[in-house]
């Protein structure tokens, strides 16, 4: 899964939001690393659309505009869930060789 | 409405328009809302991601599953095939090869006992033909030898140039020919010259093919694409019509493209004074031009654009029976090569019937099956047969044990279909290799 496309599931993964709240809550949640364009946002919610990941929760019209929210499916909310468990193992290996060579590098003291 | 939500609005055009009728409005409001109140243009940034993302929703194969593959492999059966037309254009003009090959022959001895062959030089394009002729070791001076060839040529009419290290030049109505006089083993041991004639392509035919294989893959792409992306909005009994016209399509191409190349590798002996069995059409990719191919390649993505859309994909789908769809897809490619091969059946005899033709009659080339049936019919017929000949029997791999498992899961009428079809598709082909059936099948590829 790509960076993006996470923080897009991370961002639904609590309530339904619209495009631009999917924008900030992504860029909140990546502290501002990952800004995303309209173009980008829709290519992706229209892939996790089709994929069954997200579907749309309700349409609202704010101001004369129209503001359409989406909300995880089962399917999206295992998909991230997985991709959680996975970079959980990734980052447990990760810190568990980083140890081990702290260990090697300074030796045992006594 | 503000001048930028006009600007946003204008590179929404970059997308197709159903899609701005169905998101547009969504999209400038995302637009808008993430714009600071002083903004009275749409940013670089934000401009060029529109544009890229209306591009990628009108030219881009679908994400995922491997449709960019399939894109890629359309473009490359496309520039191929038109790159076989232009080979065939640029080389369908050219009579002066036959000429040329014979007037090199003229420049030997008449009584001497020669081989020669013709060949095309692969990586030349314009410029004279060169004809190397080789003698066997002889007592004679190579200089006498090359004169006696040049006032041969002279004396057929060429404009001769001077012999240079047992080399010279002929002109003659506009084609040129280099010759070169040497001595040296001969590939036929019972010839006691030996002439090699070596065309280089038609000049035209570089930026010709050039343009052909950047075209025609950027055609083979953007047609690919747009198949999958209606491909996948369709049903499934019109994704399976789309893949069973499709996939037996590009196999004819992929069949022609390693056809040919086995020909090429094949030929170097064998075209000893055969000029005319040339193989550089290639193969079938030099039907290009010509309707039939055309309407093959055109049949997918026509078939694309007839058959409805499934409708909105708004709720997520429930979870298919992988088994019910197995065989409901085996049932209709059996059904489908079945019938072709049973048309073919069907038409000779029907033929033989009518007309009191005997077997040998029917195979003599009088009864050609292309004139029997309407273009529309044979077109399909043809690709079916061909690929049911092949896949249909090893489709029973898949549709025996479908028979096995999906008892209990599928209707009895979807069950019986199946049987029906499985040996439909053990049947048809056996037949194939009885006596009559292999006289029909000789026919139908005659």
């Amino acid at each position: 899964m790509q960076e993006p496309t996470f923080f897009i599931l991370t961002a639904l993964a609590e309530q339904p939001l619209h495009g631009y709240g999917v924008i900030r809550a992504v860029a909140d949640l990546s502290n501002g690393r990952i800004t995303l364009r309209a173009g980008t946002l829709y290519a992706a919610l229209d892939r996790l659309t089709e994929e069954g990941l997200l579907v749309v929760d309700r349409e609202e019209a704010v101001d004369g505009r129209l503001r359409r929210y989406y909300r995880l499916t089962d399917d999206g909310g295992a998909a991230l869930s997985a991709e959680v468990d996975r970079m959980r193992a990734n980052a447990t290996m990760a810190a568990a060789r980083l140890r081990r060579r702290g260990k090697l590098a300074f030796g045992p003291t006594s | 409405m503000s001048r930028l939500e006009r600007d946003y609005r204008r590179l929404l055009l970059a997308y197709p328009r159903e899609y701005r009728r169905a998101r547009g409005d969504e999209i400038v409001t995302t637009l808008m809302e993430g714009t600071p109140p002083d903004r009275v243009r749409p940013p670089a940034g934000d401009a060029w991601d529109l544009v890229r993302g209306g591009l990628r929703k009108r030219f881009a194969p679908p994400h995922g599953r491997g449709y960019a593959a399939v894109a890629l492999v359309c473009a490359a059966a496309v520039a191929y095939v038109a790159l076989g037309g232009a080979i065939r254009l640029a080389t369908g003009s050219e009579a002066s090869n036959d000429t040329l090959f014979l007037a090199s022959a003229s420049l030997l001895p008449p009584e001497a006992p020669l081989a020669g062959d013709a060949d095309r030089m692969w990586t030349t394009f314009g410029g004279p033909t060169e004809v190397d002729l080789t003698f066997a070791p002889q007592p004679r001076a190579l200089d006498d030898l090359a004169a006696e060839a040049r006032a041969r040529a002279v004396a057929d009419g060429w404009v001769a140039g001077p012999i240079e290290a047992h080399r010279f030049t002929l002109d003659r109505a506009g084609q040129t020919m280099v010759v070169t006089i040497a001595e040296g083993a001969l590939p036929e041991p019972w010839a006691t010259v030996y002439f090699k004639t070596r065309y280089p392509w038609p000049a035209p035919l570089l930026p010709a093919g050039i343009a052909a294989v950047v075209l025609g893959g950027l055609a083979g792409w953007l047609t690919g694409a747009w198949t999958l992306r209606r491909f996948r909005s369709r049903k499934p009994a019109g994704q399976l019509l789309i893949a069973l016209t499709g996939a037996p399509t590009l196999l004819l191409v992929a069949a022609a493209a390693v056809g040919t190349v086995a020909v090429n590798r094949g030929s170097t002996g064998a075209m000893r004074f055969t000029f005319t069995g040339f193989a550089e059409g290639l193969g079938l990719a030099g039907l290009a031009a010509t309707p039939p191919l055309a309407a093959v390649l055109a049949a997918t993505p026509l078939l694309a654009a007839v058959l409805p859309a499934a409708g909105p994909v708004a709720a997520p789908r429930p979870r298919t029976d992988l088994v019910r769809v197995g065989i409901r897809a085996v049932t209709a490619a059996h059904l489908a090569f079945g019938a072709a091969i049973a048309t073919v059946l069907v038409t000779y005899t029907v033929r033989m019937l009518a007309t009191g033709a005997d077997r040998v009659a029917m195979v003599s080339g009088a009864h050609d099956p292309k004139e029997l049936l309407p273009l529309p019919v044979y077109g399909p017929v043809a690709l079916l047969y061909y690929t049911g000949v092949v896949l249909s029997p090893l489709l029973l791999l898949v549709s025996v044990p479908l028979l096995g498992i999906g008892r209990t899961r599928v209707g009895p009428v979807a069950w019986r279909m199946l049987l029906a079809a499985a040996i439909s598709a053990a049947v048809l082909p056996a037949l194939l290799l009885t006596p009559y059936g292999g006289d029909a099948a000789r026919w139908w590829l005659d």
